[in-house]
């Protein structure tokens, strides 16, 4: 009897100097998974394709006399730029569904209404960044916008005023504070080559006529909102950005 | 039975008018049936030349404002042809000459679609023949450049500066005043691409990413 005692004396003993040891292994553990999980999240959001600008101007605001700096050199908005037209579509013009493609390895977009290919052309996709893949909607829609980043140490950094027809797109694990978008770009013209950020590039004639095109459908304004009755395109971006 | 002399004359005036209808309906049918040419004839068959094929090619500026349209004409004899370079709106109006020239049969003269410099004041065009490139960039007013030169060659400004290297594609402008240029190595791997900048004439290593 005194034997059995002694023995679970030890026991608890034993058991008792483990505790420690676990608890602050469960505490480190915890502590791991709690700093893996936050960095992955600010990764996620912290990144956005326009580094300084982001998604600050959601204005949609022309800015007289401003066209900006790509690649250290001044670039010029073109003056056919300067006055976009009004949206002219309404709202239930068309009831087969939209989707956009974009093939990173092609280099181009195909936009659909069902099974019917409405446009196509080449894009540019993520030079400098890669261009997120995925299914995405488009969250805001901005005649003009400002996107300013990029790094003037590896000659990268772009400050670029009333970019036009810009859409910004995001799901669930690019947000929308990613900032990427399909939009015009008037500073560059090698379009089917990856010259973005991270964007979608598109010819300023061919970004009018998807911004026209795509959802949700704009009743005017500089900005347009999608709502549940109004939703934003759909838009699946996939393959590999070829490395030239 | 008998024939009476009248019987036989008019038997002999119908034969004669049934004879003759049928020579007037001969001579009147057109004859379709084809006749071998006779070397002595007054006038000769002549075969009408094949109008000589031409064929158009368009590209338009990036903001959609412009247009570059290359119109290549072969020339009768079928071993060269014309091309002439024209800018425009893309309306037509304000039309100028860019560039005309004449080039032997097999030379792949084109407009690329990234033609246009971003701001539209400049274009350029390839040439192929016999796997080498030819890349002349003009000033879209159609007037030369400061130094009196019509266009610039940048391939020849290549072989130049980049002798052990092979000009593999020009594919755009990396802004207003750059060239994109891709290239090979002298054993045909893909080689460096480069910037090549219009206004200094210079070929710019570009970094790999």
């Amino acid at each position: 009897m005194k034997h059995k005692t002694i023995s679970a004396a030890k026991r608890g003993h034993h058991l008792a100097s483990w505790i420690p040891g676990a608890v602050i292994l469960a505490i480190v553990l915890i502590i791991m998974a709690f700093v893996s999980t936050w960095l992955r999240m600010h990764r996620a959001t912290a990144y956005c394709a326009n580094s300084v600008s982001c998604i600050r101007d959601l204005t949609g605001q022309f800015e007289p006399g401003k066209g900006g700096v790509f690649m250290g050199h001044q670039v010029n908005l073109p003056a056919s730029l300067a006055a976009l037209r009004e949206p002219r579509r309404v709202l239930g013009d068309t009831t087969a569904s939209k989707h956009i493609f974009v093939d990173l390895s092609t280099q181009r977009l195909t936009a659909y209404e069902g099974n019917a290919v409405v446009m196509s052309f080449p894009i540019s996709s993520g030079r400098w960044h890669v261009t997120p893949t995925g299914d995405f909607r488009i969250w805001i829609k901005l005649r003009y916008t400002h996107m300013e980043g990029g790094s003037k140490a590896d000659d990268t950094y772009y400050n670029l005023y009333n970019v036009p027809y810009t859409m910004f797109f995001y799901n669930d694990e690019v947000p929308k504070s990613a900032g990427f978008s399909l939009h015009g770009a008037y500073w560059h013209n090698n379009f089917g080559h990856p010259m973005s950020h991270g964007c979608v590039n598109i010819r300023p004639e061919d970004a009018g006529k998807l911004f026209e095109w795509a959802d949700p459908v704009s009743s005017g304004g500089n900005t347009t909102y999608p709502t549940p009755e109004n939703p934003g395109t759909l838009v699946t971006i996939t393959g590999t950005t070829p490395d030239e | 039975m008998r024939y009476t002399v009248r019987d036989l004359i008019i038997s002999a005036i119908v034969l004669v008018v049934l004879v003759s209808g049928v020579v007037l309906v001969r001579n009147r049918t057109p004859d379709t049936a084809p006749r071998a040419a006779s070397p002595d004839t007054a006038h000769p068959i002549t075969i009408s030349p094949q109008p000589p094929l031409s064929s158009t090619m368009t590209v338009h500026s990036p903001d959609g404002t412009e247009q570059l349209v290359l119109k290549e004409v072969e020339d009768r004899t079928g071993t060269q042809s014309a091309y002439v370079l024209t800018a425009s709106d893309v309306s037509g109006a304000n039309r100028r000459i860019i560039y005309q020239s004449v080039a032997p049969n097999g030379t792949n003269v084109r407009i690329p679609a990234n033609s246009w410099s971003p701001d539209n004041k400049f274009v350029f065009i390839i040439a192929i023949r016999n796997e080498q490139l030819t890349v002349f960039v003009f000033q879209a007013n159609g007037e030369a450049f400061a130094d009196g030169s019509p266009y610039i060659d940048v391939s020849s400004l290549f072989r130049d500066r980049l002798p052990t290297a092979i000009l593999r594609d020009v594919t755009g402008w990396d802004d207003p005043s750059l060239l994109h240029v891709m290239t090979y190595t002298a054993d045909k791997t893909l080689g460096p691409s480069y910037w090549f900048d219009i206004w200094s004439k210079s070929f710019i290593e570009l970094a790999r990413r």
